[in-house]
């Protein structure tokens, strides 16, 4: 597998503006042998580069008494390619275009949420990678642009800062960047209105998360559960646990790489697969982990098409689009599912403990909610307590709208996506 | 590619540019891998590139570059320069080179050969995994060993080696059960000698067979006595418990007013401590230390540096830039933690007082707020009552600043990876919860 990859970060803010763009070539070489796999990773990719990388490759596989080099059959070339340029391509536009760009960005920005905000900054990360994978059967190549822009808006409460943001992210281009004034209102609002956010009650209550804390949901506590590692090495405890069964709201997650635009979204894995949605948990069963090729012989399952790698580093499974089902639930309507709790907005962080699947979930703020309708009353951070079972065993609604959150975790672009969903938890102030 | 001597020529001959900083980096990264998988790895990469720097009426003007493809230097360069005239800054200058800090940081025998070492390690390994009569379900070993080349327009050019090992296992027990016990073991060392492999198997085979008489531990009010891993994972990639405490030092955030306080002002707020007032120090210095370095990522010196003395903030980590703004020497930024020693030994530190009293020896997970200092964390493994029977399962929950309160420190220091400090932590009033 050959990787020429175009990186660049720009940012603007009250008195930096920077731009930097810079470029990574990789070639990762495999040869399977004896049962072992072996690996030369090269950022040489010179004539010469890939000569010395082949040279050290052959003597590694000789100095191993239990290495058999066999004769590779004819080599079959199909081609599979994915066109990858996006309708604003970054790679086309100059540095200074970036920053013009941003600079608008961060211009419509100073308009949102006046005075009380204290620091607001523009930013944008691009990654345009161009993969080829070449083997005894396949010839491939793809290129996948990601591009994440956003504006940072901060309100200080006096002891902390209140953060929140308007972003885009995708495997898209520089229209990243068009978030309207209303959408940047929106941000400096939720930032604001920490300001006068009390704490939040707690104890044992209904809650409905909203699709940043799902998503949440899905990424950092289904994904680990799910990935082949856990099942091989920790022997998760989610496989055999109805999840959501009793609720009649039975769990379904799925990884999509062929989501359009999904920021995770490829065309073929690093090791060539191509890609396929792949439906993890299904009527509250789980039904799959995302395997690589190593790990899937292993499980005696076929891959899911998940083996990513970042540069240089190993090989493993890791998940692209993971996302839990939407519902039947209008989003509006999802307040109405709960009789007396909280509405919990911007998801911060969640994880999960493999063995005994605690649950941890810290999101910014929450709404008061008493009869179905929204009390007015705003809360301040809140961190939610539960058994993940439980959690998903006390679903009353999930929302019909998925939305997907980005990360680059270990160097690898994953996203996570979740529906509104309507449960119970342990609330406690974050 | 172009190589760091074209790329300096080029830079001294370019009228553009006002200051720049060039470094190369070639790393050997090996590893092996034995259970389901088995594989053999091997990924030799160098790495070119730097900064520019303009001082134009703006201010100052900044970019990085890094080497790639077929480039010629003087373009690298030149689109570079072209990129900081767009990058503008508030304005600073290089100070001349100071001395970088004498911070052995490879293991020669594993630098000399790489193959061996690794090699050598996953015999130890296996053959500690044996001794302790436990089963594994994946070993994996990993040895990254690097040569830093740094150069910058103020004269400063040096060179510096370094190595970290990585080795991960998970033992089992009743591999063939359908839910069969399993302790994670996650070690990481400068030198393959300081991750003490037999010590640790059998350390995790003990924690192994008292997980799988654990009970479950119950909800309520507690006093906990940190130990082990719960006191610093030496694979973590951040600060684990003591995150908050680095972050809201971090010079960015206070230069633009964002931090929780202000160098001279109480970690604590307006209350005042109870226990022993905790003093932190980063130490970059410290011989074969995980995050030690002689120079920092843009050629500054290494230095120690108080971030909080006896419970007052005391200084921010501080890069070359950041340290240029706030016209003060640079440290390198935050390296391995010391965390001073208290006046009691475990023994003491280990007698419950009026609450029920745990020893928490390993978390399966922590969950920091690095801003606001709020935790919930997993208890993996502790012990409690006067036989120090096994507990699990429950969640761990607090704010470090306020727990820091009634902080006691253990006279007996320990190191684990990055963590320089006592052997045991004692927090008083804490809550479980299930």
């Amino acid at each position: 597998m050959a990787r020429l990859r175009r990186r660049g970060i720009a940012g603007v803010d009250g008195s930096d503006r920077r731009v930097d763009r810079w470029g990574e070539e990789l070639l990762v070489l495999v040869v399977q042998s004896g049962g072992t796999a072996y690996e030369q990773v090269t950022a040489d990719l010179s004539a010469d580069g890939v000569a010395r990388a082949i040279g050290w490759l052959r003597r590694r596989v000789a100095r191993d008494p239990t290495a058999r080099v066999t004769e590779p059959p004819p080599p079959q070339a199909l081609a599979q390619t994915m066109a990858g340029a996006p309708p604003r391509d970054p790679s086309a536009a100059s540095p200074g275009d970036w920053l013009t760009a941003l600079d608008e960005l961060y211009q419509r920005g100073l308009r949102a949420g006046g005075s009380r905000i204290v620091y607001r900054g523009a930013h944008l990360s691009v990654d345009d990678c161009t993969t080829f994978y070449l083997d005894r059967a396949r010839d491939l190549g793809q290129r996948v642009v990601r591009t994440r822009a956003g504006l940072t808006l901060v309100a200080w409460t006096g002891s902390a800062p209140a953060v929140d943001e308007a972003a885009r992210a995708g495997t898209i281009g520089l229209e990243a960047l068009a978030i309207e004034p209303p959408e940047l209102e929106a941000a400096a609002d939720r930032a604001l209105a920490q300001l006068t956010a009390r704490a939040a009650p707690t104890g044992s209550l209904d809650v409905v998360l909203d699709p940043s804390v799902s998503a949440l949901l899905a990424l950092d506590v289904l994904a680990p559960l799910l990935g082949a590692r856990t099942w091989l090495t920790e022997r998760t405890h989610l496989r055999g646990t109805p999840l959501g069964a009793a609720a009649g709201a039975p769990l379904r997650v799925t990884d999509d790489p062929t989501l359009p635009g999904g920021f995770g979204s490829y065309a073929f894995d690093d090791e060539g697969r191509a890609a396929t949605a792949t439906v993890l948990v299904d009527g509250g069963k789980v039904v799959a982990p995302l395997t690589d090729a190593a790990s899937a012989a292993a499980l005696r399952r076929p891959p899911s098409g998940n083996g990513r790698r970042d540069d240089g580093a190993a090989l493993a499974p890791a998940p692209s689009n993971l996302a839990i089902g939407a519902g039947t639930t209008a989003d509006g309507a999802m307040v109405g599912a709960i009789d007396r709790g909280l509405v919990i907005e911007g998801g911060q962080s969640a994880t999960v403990a493999p063995d005994s699947l605690q649950v941890v979930i810290r999101a910014a703020r929450a709404h008061g909610v008493r009869g179905g309708r929204f009390t007015g009353a705003r809360y301040g951070a809140v961190a939610l307590h539960a058994r993940l079972p439980d959690l998903l065993d006390a679903v009353r609604a999930v929302g019909d709208r998925v939305v997907y959150r980005p990360r680059v975790a270990g160097g690898v672009a994953v996203a996570g996506g979740g529906p509104s969903i309507a449960t119970r938890a342990e609330v406690d102030r974050g | 590619m172009a190589d760091l001597g074209a790329i300096d020529a080029a830079l001294r001959r370019s009228r553009e540019v006002d200051e720049w900083i060039t470094s190369a980096r070639r790393e050997r990264r090996l590893a092996r891998e034995v259970g389901a998988a088995r594989v053999r790895r091997m990924a030799e990469t160098t790495t070119v590139d730097g900064m520019v720097f303009r001082d134009l009426r703006r201010g100052r003007g900044a970019a990085r570059f890094a080497a790639s493809g077929d480039e010629a230097a003087a373009a690298l360069v030149h689109d570079a320069a072209e990129r900081a005239a767009l990058s503008v800054g508030p304005p600073w200058h290089l100070s001349p080179p100071s001395a970088p800090a004498r911070a052995p940081a490879a293991d020669d025998q594993a630098f000399a050969d790489p193959d061996a070492a690794v090699t050598a390690l996953t015999d130890a390994l296996l053959g500690a995994v044996s001794a302790a009569n436990v089963a594994t379900t994946r070993l994996a070993i990993s040895l990254v060993a690097g040569e830093h080349e740094l150069r910058t327009s103020a004269g400063l050019a040096r060179t510096y080696r370094d190595t970290r090992f990585d080795v991960s296992a998970t033992l089992i027990q009743r591999p063939n059960a359908a839910q069969p016990h399993a302790q994670p073991v996650r070690l990481r060392a400068r030198r393959a000698d300081d991750l003490a492999i037999q010590a640790e198997i059998t350390r995790a085979a003990t924690l192994l067979v008292d997980r799988a008489r654990a009970a479950p531990l119950a909800p309520g009010p507690c006093d906990v006595l940190l130990t082990g891993t719960a006191l610093a994972d030496p694979a973590d990639r951040g600060y684990g418990l003591w995150q908050p405490l680095v972050a809201q030092a971090n010079a960015t955030a206070a230069r633009r007013g964002l931090s929780r306080y202000r160098i001279g002002q109480s970690i604590y707020g307006e209350s005042r401590p109870s226990g022993e007032a905790i003093t932190v120090r980063s130490d970059g210095t410290l011989a074969y230390g995980l995050r030690s370095a002689p120079l920092g990522e843009l050629g500054e010196p290494v230095r120690p540096f108080d971030l909080v003395r006896a419970g007052v903030a005391a200084g921010h980590p501080l890069g070359l830039i950041e340290a240029a703004l706030a016209g003060e020497a640079a440290n390198g930024g935050a390296r391995n933690l010391i965390i001073e020693s208290g006046p009691s030994p475990v023994g003491a530190l280990s007698e419950p007082g009026s609450r029920r009293l745990i020893e928490i020896v390993e978390l399966g997970f922590l969950d920091v707020d690095a801003g606001t200092g709020d935790f919930s964390a997993a208890v993996r493994l502790g012990y409690t009552g006067p036989d120090r029977s096994p507990v699990t399962g429950a969640l761990l929950r607090g704010n470090l600043f306020d727990a820091l309160l009634r902080a006691r420190f253990s006279r007996e220091t320990t190191v684990r990876g990055w963590y320089y400090g006592p052997e045991a932590i004692r927090l008083d009033a804490l809550a479980i919860s299930s």
